[in-house]
């Protein structure tokens, strides 16, 4: 009888893709973070996920702002500023990245991933 | 059955204290970072501060913005405060000697709009005003008429001809008006991250909208700085930072309009009354915040072609600069500095400071 | 004759064959003990090194005898430590039940290709697997628990094979003493 057979190598092998597959998910930094808080003023009124693609409305100082999430990243798309300076930053998915609306009182920051910047310009 | 007790017991303690450890380990790896972030001078200004007890940089980080708010009222153009004054007084065609603490600031900025051979000077508040970009409730969606700009260039004096350093005194001049805009960023960063040494902070990011000025370091590895893309999304180059610097970066994508096909942004040029052009972001490195500010202004001011004559000017090395084209140029001793994230190559020129 | 005695034996072990079993769940205990006072990066999950028992058994008398000796061991090793009912018994328990699960679902599907090498990896495996899982949901559900994993798989994979071997020699020991004409 031998001691190793041919299913126990395809067991050492499966075993082993195993554990690499988990040194890979587990061990890797993501610097795209997966997910936002969205703050008006001095308070955080959301974390949402970036995962799912989809429009979020903020209500702050001025009025409505409506912000897009699609593959991962998020930006504003409208907002009551006069300046549009929110929209022009566009999108943002890096862990630190940050788009605000000062008028509006709006600010979105990313998070969720490991922090690449410690500071990135707007 | 003692023996066994003790290996309960060990197990026991064990588990609680490495659960503990754990813990403690994976948050607190990094020992304790405090990020304040407030609005202040038309921007987010967000404050780090590195291994410093919680409370007390949670305190410090809100007098840096007492200070940024108390600032911004001094220094503001238009209202009734020390500048807003100033520019009333000038207005009306009277002479004004200043009290020492605004001469202070217009002397640095004086000596700046000199070295950079007037591609930085703050004494086109009148065009700025013209343009609207600094008033939030008053955005410009189209250009000023080219007559109303004319005039207004003609009234501007550069700020070299009408201050008197020995005098602390600005000559009469109606039409002329100070904006500080262009250098309040930075003297404001260099005061916060004076007053964050005072209170025994060592390591710490004063950070105005992208304008920072980083002390020290963040635990075993240097800060580190995103400066974006112009033009796409992402990160175009990291920094690393530590020690004492400043990083500043301005650019045509931060306040802008579009009109006609056309790009109009905040940064004007004080010799044509129109926002620069040829260049869409410049990146300065340097040790004080308020001379990188207004080097930015300048740099963009003076184009792709005569830059580094500027930057020698203000006894800078550390440049990088895009062209609308997409061609990166950066200084010798910034190219060592900066790592360039885009993942095709990227037309990169080297240019010497003369 | 033969066969349908051996089957019999191999369902319901006559005295010989219990006296066999209940040795070697003694074994698993004693194991199981031995391996409590071993340091680990994670207290409470350990590698398993009494699997070794579980894969003999279950080579020579199937899955049921199997599972009985590797909760017997559990169950009996816990009580022996103290730690009943405790963490760490819900950590063994779980490595146990699933290197149990694993070894009936390989060892059904497998049968013939697979020797005690690959079951006692795809058994030391499952068994850290298990205990990781449930050390995360219940326990400390911190992704520094997670960045763990890798170290502590590798570890199963490492001592799967080691006990694998083992229980290879181990098994071919005793066919051997047991039928020298048909070894």
């Amino acid at each position: 009888m031998r001691i190793l057979r041919a299913g126990d190598v395809l067991i050492l092998l499966a075993g082993t893709a195993l554990v690499g597959a988990s040194y890979a998910a587990f061990w890797s930094p993501r610097a795209a973070g997966d997910r936002a808080i969205v703050s008006v003023g001095h308070d955080t009124v959301a974390h949402v996920s970036l995962l799912e693609d989809r429009k979020i409305p903020v209500d702050g100082l001025l009025g409505r702002s409506l912000l897009q999430i699609e593959d991962g990243r998020i930006r504003f798309t409208e907002s009551p500023c006069p300046g549009r300076y929110c929209i022009h930053t566009g999108w943002i998915s890096r862990t630190g990245q940050v788009a605000a609306c000062l008028p509006n009182g709006v600010v979105v920051e990313v998070e969720g991933g490991a922090r690449e910047f410690d500071a990135i310009n707007l | 059955m003692t023996g066994y007790g003790l290996v309960t017991a060990r197990l026991q303690l064990r588990w609680a204290l490495f659960a503990v450890l754990l813990m403690v380990a994976a948050c607190g790896r990094d020992p304790v970072e405090t990020r304040y972030r407030f609005t202040a001078m038309g921007t987010l200004v967000e404050v780090t501060i590195f291994d410093h007890p919680p409370l007390e940089a949670e305190a410090a980080a809100q007098d840096v913005e007492a200070l940024f708010l108390d600032l911004q009222h001094r220094w503001d153009p238009w209202n009734e405060g020390p500048l807003g004054r100033l520019n009333q007084a000038l207005a009306a065609g009277e002479s004004v000697q200043l009290d020492p603490g605004l001469a202070a600031i217009i002397d640095r900025s004086n000596d700046i709009a000199r070295a950079s051979g007037g591609a930085f000077d703050p004494a086109v508040g009148s065009l700025v005003k013209l343009w609207g970009f600094d008033d939030a409730a008053n955005i410009p969606d189209r250009p000023p008429s080219s007559m109303t700009i004319r005039t207004a260039l003609e009234a501007v004096r550069p700020l070299p001809g009408i201050w008197d350093p020995s005098t602390a005194t600005v000559a009469t001049a109606p039409g002329v008006a100070i904006d500080l805009g262009g250098f309040a960023k930075g003297e404001a960063v260099d005061q916060a991250i004076s007053l964050l040494r005072q209170r025994g902070v060592g390591n710490a990011i004063v950070n105005a909208g992208g304008d920072l000025r980083a002390i020290g370091r963040r635990g075993d590895r240097p800060w580190r700085i995103g400066v974006r893309e112009p033009r796409l999304e992402g990160v175009l180059a990291a920094i690393e930072v530590s020690g004492d610097q400043s990083v500043f970066t301005s650019g045509d994508y931060e306040r802008f309009f579009e009109f006609e096909g056309r790009r109009y942004h905040h940064i004007l040029d004080p010799r044509t009354g129109y926002p620069s052009q040829g260049l869409v972001s410049v990146t300065v490195l340097a040790d004080n915040a308020a001379t990188a500010d207004a080097a930015c202004t300048a740099l963009m001011v003076s184009g792709p072609e005569k830059w580094p004559g500027v930057a020698a000017g203000l006894g800078l090395d550390k440049v990088m600069v895009v062209e609308d084209s997409g061609v990166i140029q950066v200084t010798p001793a910034m190219h060592e500095r900066v790592r360039l994230l885009r993942e095709d190559k990227p037309n990169l020129e080297i240019r010497e400071i003369p | 004759m033969a066969v349908s005695q051996r089957e019999s034996e191999a369902v319901f072990p006559g005295d010989r064959e219990d006296q066999l079993v209940a040795g070697l769940a003694a074994l698993a205990i004693a194991i199981h003990i031995l391996e409590a006072a071993f340091p680990s990066p994670l207290p409470g999950v350990k590698p398993g090194l009494a699997n070794v028992v579980t894969v003999v058994v279950y080579l020579r008398y199937g899955l049921r005898v199997a599972a009985w000796v590797a909760l017997l061991r559990v169950l009996v090793g816990s009580l022996l430590i103290g730690t009943f009912l405790s963490p760490t018994f819900l950590l063994s328990a779980t490595g146990a039940v699933a290197a149990i699960v694993i070894l009936g679902v390989i060892g059904g599907i497998g049968r013939g290709a697979v020797g005690a090498v690959g079951l006692s990896v795809a058994a030391a495996l499952a068994h850290m697997s298990g205990q990781i899982w449930v050390a995360y949901s219940l326990f400390i559900p911190h992704p520094a628990l997670l960045s763990l994993a890798p170290i502590l798989l590798t570890a199963a994979l490492v001592f799967g094979s080691v006990s694998g071997l083992i229980a290879a020699s181990v098994d071919s020991l005793l066919r051997g003493s047991e039928d020298p004409a048909h070894g």
